[in-house]
């Protein structure tokens, strides 16, 4: 109990209260106990790798042990993982080597793949959203369609009236109100609301109120 | 078969990068060199090579050893590549001009002459050269790869076809109004017009037009044509070969560990287009500890009005230790005689010495030294008589140890207070009307002048003298073009930007009091620039005479005491037109010695523009105490010394008071957390409102349990020191305890391993508080990645493949959250999404059924768990949102009735 329980919140405490101070303490010496822990938090992530790795190999070599349907997939990772890692090993990540290659050439484009694919989700997305059934949704539609059109060169160009009176807005200028008054005081609630919940997690995790991090239900 | 398409990927996957390091032949790296570093200290190398356009070179290794066998890399040269797609011109192709190339071979890369076949030439011409197809410019021919490449020396042009404009009068275009004098001369001078002048060409230049090749070598008669009608040809192509004639130099200086006399080996690496490498040839060298060389003496000049000789020198070593200034008589030609006057660290490049005799008895040589020990004396130099300019100290001048410094190891050299530089500009924005009128000068002999250091144009009725400059020949006509007075004047801005920099480094509190800049037109009223921009914008000028007024304020609203704080001027607002403040031109330099130096050994830290009003001194250490001055330097030579400031050592505060409010505010809300703790422990019940998406989380399992399917739980992308992710693990902890009784997996997709380590744990603690541990199974919490991309694919094809009927998203989510909760919809998932994550919010809400906004998350723990604790933290969070809200509102009237000490209360000052 004591090195499962006590002991991690007696560690959490005392780190806490201390960099919680750190913060407001300009010292050489609080900074160097920053730059320790910095050096710490990087010394444990390294280790943390390890463990992924762990992981992976551990899941994909039970699913090609069980032949569970699509274990296929699984040799097909285990292969390129060991690949990129012996790759890297023997020939080096220097430009032009087989690690850098396949990085370059086949991770870069595939990752950039399924970020381009979020541009047809979100009009999907979009579609669904702006349907407009109620009167809030057809509200949140025409805001919408203002901020699109604000967004580029046609916004200025079917802006007719501000061809009748200069100081009326046009459509950019509504746009540009609508995201930075409504939309940037909304984001700033939400932003405000989560600050104060972050404090107060961090406060019960201090505390020992909030017991999450140690891995064993509330 | 879907084994077999997997194998065959695996397999493709695998041997589609085979081979690609083959080492090719040919091309090399041309003329690679390597050069002893002059004037140092032996840990310098010079690597020079030659880089042809044509090679299909896009970067350079360089590697060293001090073995040939043990070359490691240690730095890369990347070539700039264009990213247009190149377009070939067709003029470029020479197929039908019967041109042939012939190669010289006594020069490598040897000379190529172009010779144009004649009736006589041709058969010897084809039996010893290329015809030639294309030219190559800025961009290659089709299919130029498949040819061998050959490096060649030569400088062609291609020059026009003759056509019937060769005659036609050059168009000049300039700047300005053309005006007319009473002796019947023209003068050019500035204005808001623009002048065209068509000038008549030379009956030479026509000549040249009408018999010229289309393809010339660079010759010296030619020279002014060829710059001025051809385009520059970096190749020639035959059947066989790309004879490539463009080339740049590259050079590398390493200064990497070296030691002096110790051999270094050396190869460059070419890694081509196709991944292909080529080597250069290993090369090695043994750098030097040179002798220093003597600095060059800039000047040496006598004020007798300060009695001082002011000495300014350069030199070209960078392992100096130390310069030797000697005073001695005109008649010591060998420099022995002569009395040390000072020794000054090597950063120094002027000194001014104090002289009280005769000046024409008087001479000075210096002597340099090295760190190595080694010395070189320059020649006798004699002092000339001249008055410096005078210069004085800017006031205010202090040494101060800044406050809230972080590592204490920061000393501030900073003087006066702000000084105003400002630019106006009246600019029209409206499309102004612009009319013209022609001159003709057919019946004037009136030739066009360059005066190549002003890059402006004069008229004169004398032709240049120098018959080979280009566009000066005789005047036919000048059209001026300016604007309409009828134009519309309503549509006139002023704009006026300030230097925001002139208070730069002022970061601690008591000199943030600087504050801000306000401006006026006339008797309107003032305009603040609160947010510091350093722009202003006035719109729809009328056209008249306006009084501007610029005003640099304290923070408290006062203006600044200083004159240069305040402008004033007369604007007219009728001429759109620019205008600046002058700057001062003198500049300062900052020396720093320790507490037991001469002032000979300070060291020079940097220079600053006349605009700058402090150097913040970073220290290696605050061990010692430090002397600091101030050197005003004069452009045309003078320059003057403050008094030594300090000595100052820098200290190590104990609580940073820029973060005050911070602090003041942090110990309220813990004080109120703490307070509702202890309430809810003494037994008050507290109410929290139903959040919905944490209420509808049962319902989600239970359709999950009904249909038979696993349910998925996000932790989102960020590590476990992250707030949102622990409050996502503690709704993991309810939901595995609830899926564990209605006995439903739950897939838990990790992309940190403590992450995983964690929500592992959770889950195994949860299913036995359920009672059922033997439903927990270690394999489905598990890591899967953390590149953003790959972990939304895999979570993405694990909804698909194994049909999840729940999915919880909790924690903290960037762009994926769309690409994970859009395929969550489509394959008809009830989804219940949590996040802080403001700008992802929008994404979740559309697409999933329930969503946690922001702090919703954080109360989850509380709603989910019975502990009155957990609860009684909700109601100091609202408390605390009160707080906030009644800031929020006090700061929006105070401000409203220009009370901004609010402002300044809340404003953290960061380094």
């Amino acid at each position: 109990m004591f090195w499962k329980r006590q002991l991690p919140l007696a560690i959490a405490f005392i780190a806490g209260v201390v960099f919680a101070i750190q913060y407001f303490v300009p010292h050489r010496i609080s900074q160097t106990i920053f730059e320790w822990y910095t050096d710490w938090a990087i010394i444990i992530a390294t280790f943390g790798a390890i463990l992924g790795f762990y992981s992976i190999v551990r899941l994909h070599s039970n699913k090609i042990r069980r032949k569970v349907p699509g274990w296929f997939y699984s040799v097909i990772t285990l292969a390129c993982m060991l690949s990129m890692v012996l790759g890297a090993i023997i020939g080096g990540q220097e430009t032009g080597s087989f690690f850098s290659n396949m990085y370059n050439y086949v991770f870069v484009p595939i990752s950039a793949t399924m970020f381009s694919l979020l541009g047809f989700y979100i009009a999907s997305a979009s579609y669904r959203a702006f349907r407009a059934r109620t009167a809030k949704a057809t509200g949140l539609l025409l805001a919408a369609v203002i901020v699109m059109l604000g967004r580029v060169p046609l916004g200025q160009s079917i802006s007719f009236w501000t061809k009748w009176n200069p100081n009326l807005p046009s459509l950019v200028d509504i746009a540009n109100w609508i995201m930075d008054v409504p939309n940037m005081a909304s984001k700033r609630a939400i932003a405000l609301g989560v600050a104060l919940g972050m404090m107060l997690v961090s406060l019960k995790i201090i505390l020992g109120i909030e017991r999450t991090y140690l891995g064993g239900g509330d | 078969m879907p084994q077999k398409i997997g194998f065959l990927l695996l397999g493709i996957f695998l041997f589609s990068f085979w081979g690609c390091k083959e080492i090719k032949e040919s091309p090399l790296p041309m003329e690679f060199q390597l050069l002893d570093y002059p004037c140092d200290d032996g840990t310098a190398i010079i690597l020079k090579w030659k880089h042809y356009n044509a090679f299909p070179t896009r970067e350079y290794q360089v590697l060293r050893g001090e073995t040939p066998q043990e070359l490691k890399q240690i730095n890369i040269k990347r070539l700039q590549t264009s990213f247009v797609t190149p377009q070939y011109d067709a003029t470029d192709n020479l197929k039908d001009q019967d041109y042939y190339v012939v190669m010289e071979n006594n020069s490598n890369p040897p000379f190529l002459k172009l010779i144009k076949a004649t009736a006589q030439n041709k058969d010897s011409l084809i039996e010893v050269g290329e015809k030639v197809l294309f030219l190559e410019r800025e961009v290659s021919p089709p299919d130029y790869d498949k040819l061998q490449l050959q490096v060649v020396q030569g400088d062609y042009y291609l020059l026009p076809e003759k056509n019937e404009e060769i005659t036609k009068p050059d168009i000049i275009r300039q700047k300005g109004v053309l005006q007319k004098s009473p002796d019947g001369s023209f003068q050019i001078s500035p204005g808001i017009g623009n002048l065209e002048i068509a000038l008549e060409k030379r009956p030479d230049e026509i000549e040249f037009l009408k018999n010229t090749e289309i393809v010339r070598l660079m010759e010296p008669h030619i020279q002014g044509y060829l710059l001025k009608y051809g385009k520059k040809i970096s190749g020639f192509i035959t059947s066989n070969t790309r004879y490539s004639m463009s080339s740049i130099d590259i050079e590398y200086v390493d200064t990497g560990e070296l030691e002096s006399g110790k051999t270094y080996y050396y190869k460059l690496l070419g890694i081509n287009k196709d991944n292909s490498i080529v080597e250069s040839p290993l090369l090695s060298l043994e750098p030097q500890d040179n002798h220093p060389e003597a600095p060059y003496i800039d000047y040496c000049l006598y004020d007798p009005s300060q009695k001082k000789i002011f000495v300014s020198w350069f030199s070209p070593d960078n392992d100096l230790e130390k310069y030797s200034i000697f005073l001695t008589d005109p008649l010591d030609s060998f420099c022995v005689r002569g009395f040390l006057q000072g020794e000054f660290h090597s950063s120094w490049y002027r000194t001014a010495i104090p002289f009280q005799g005769a000046i024409e008895d008087a001479a000075l040589y210096m002597i340099t030294s090295d760190r190595g020990g080694q010395q070189s004396t320059t020649p006798l130099f004699l002092p000339e008589k001249f008055e410096m300019a005078s210069l004085t100290l800017p006031p205010g001048l202090e040494l101060v140890e800044p406050p809230n410094d972080q590592k204490g190891n920061v000393l501030s050299v900073r003087w006066d207070p702000p000084q105003l530089y400002m630019t106006y500009a009246i600019q029209d924005t409206a499309p102004p009307k612009i009319e013209f009128r022609l001159y003709p000068f057919e019946e004037k002999d009136f030739f066009l002048l360059q005066d190549t250091l002003n890059a402006s144009f004069t008229l004169s009725q004398q032709p240049a003298e120098s018959p080979e400059q280009l566009n000066m020949g005789k005047i036919r006509w000048v059209k001026e073009s300016f604007p309409s007075e009828q134009e519309n004047l309503s549509s006139k801005n002023l704009v006026i930007t300030y230097d925001k920099a002139a208070h730069r480094g002022y970061i601690d509190r008591v000199l943030q009091k600087t504050g801000f800049v306000r401006v006026k037109l006339d008797n309107h009223k003032w305009l603040v620039d609160r947010n510091e921009i350093g722009y202003f914008k006035i719109k729809d000028l009328t056209p008249e005479i306006h009084q501007l007024t610029l005003q640099w304020l304290s923070s408290s609203g006062k203006p600044m005491p200083n004159p240069e704080a305040l402008i004033k001027l007369d604007i007219d607002a009728s001429i759109p037109m620019s205008y600046s403040t002058p700057i001062p031109d003198h500049y300062y330099e900052v020396f720093r010695f320790r507490e037991d130096e001469k002032i000979e050994q300070a060291v020079r830290l940097d220079s600053l523009p006349s605009s700058s009003r402090e150097y913040w001194d970073i220290l290696d250490s605050s061990e010692y105490a430090y002397n600091y001055f101030l050197r005003v330097n004069s452009p045309s030579g003078g320059f003057i010394d403050s008094p030594v400031l300090g000595p100052l050592k820098s200290r190590n505060e104990i609580f940073d008071t820029n973060k005050a409010s911070v602090f003041a505010l942090m110990i309220v809300f813990v004080a109120i957390a703490l307070f509702f703790f202890n309430r809810a422990r003494k037994g008050h019940k507290f109410y929290i409102r139903p959040i919905a998406g944490i209420e509808h989380i049962d319902e989600a399992l239970g359709r999950a349990t009904e249909m038979g399917r696993p349910a998925l739980f996000v932790l989102g992308l960020s590590t476990i020191s992250d707030i949102a992710t622990l409050a996502g693990l503690t709704v993991l902890g309810h939901v595995s305890r609830r899926a564990a009784k209605f006995n439903t997996r739950v897939l838990v997709p990790c992309c940190d391993p403590i992450v995983m380590l964690v929500a592992q744990e959770s889950v195994k603690s949860a299913c036995i508080e359920a009672g059922r541990p033997d439903s927990y199974r270690e394999e489905d919490v598990f890591f899967i990645t953390d590149d953003q991309f790959a972990y939304a694919a895999a979570v993405n094809g694990m909804m698909i493949r194994q049909k999840t009927a729940t999915n919880l998203y909790m924690g903290m989510f960037y762009a994926e959250a769309l690409l994970l909760a859009e395929t969550g919809t489509r394959m008809g998932a009830i989804q219940i999404a949590g996040t802080d994550a403001v700008t992802q919010i929008p994404f979740f809400i559309t697409t999933c059924d329930y969503t946690l906004i922001g702090e919703e998350l954080y109360a989850a723990s509380a709603y989910l768990s019975d502990d009155p604790i957990q609860v009684g933290s909700l109601k100091a969070q609202d408390f605390g949102k009160a707080i906030v809200v009644f800031l929020i509102l006090l700061g929006i009237i105070l401000m409203t009735f220009h009370l901004d000490w609010i402002y300044h209360i809340f404003t953290v000052i960061t380094q």
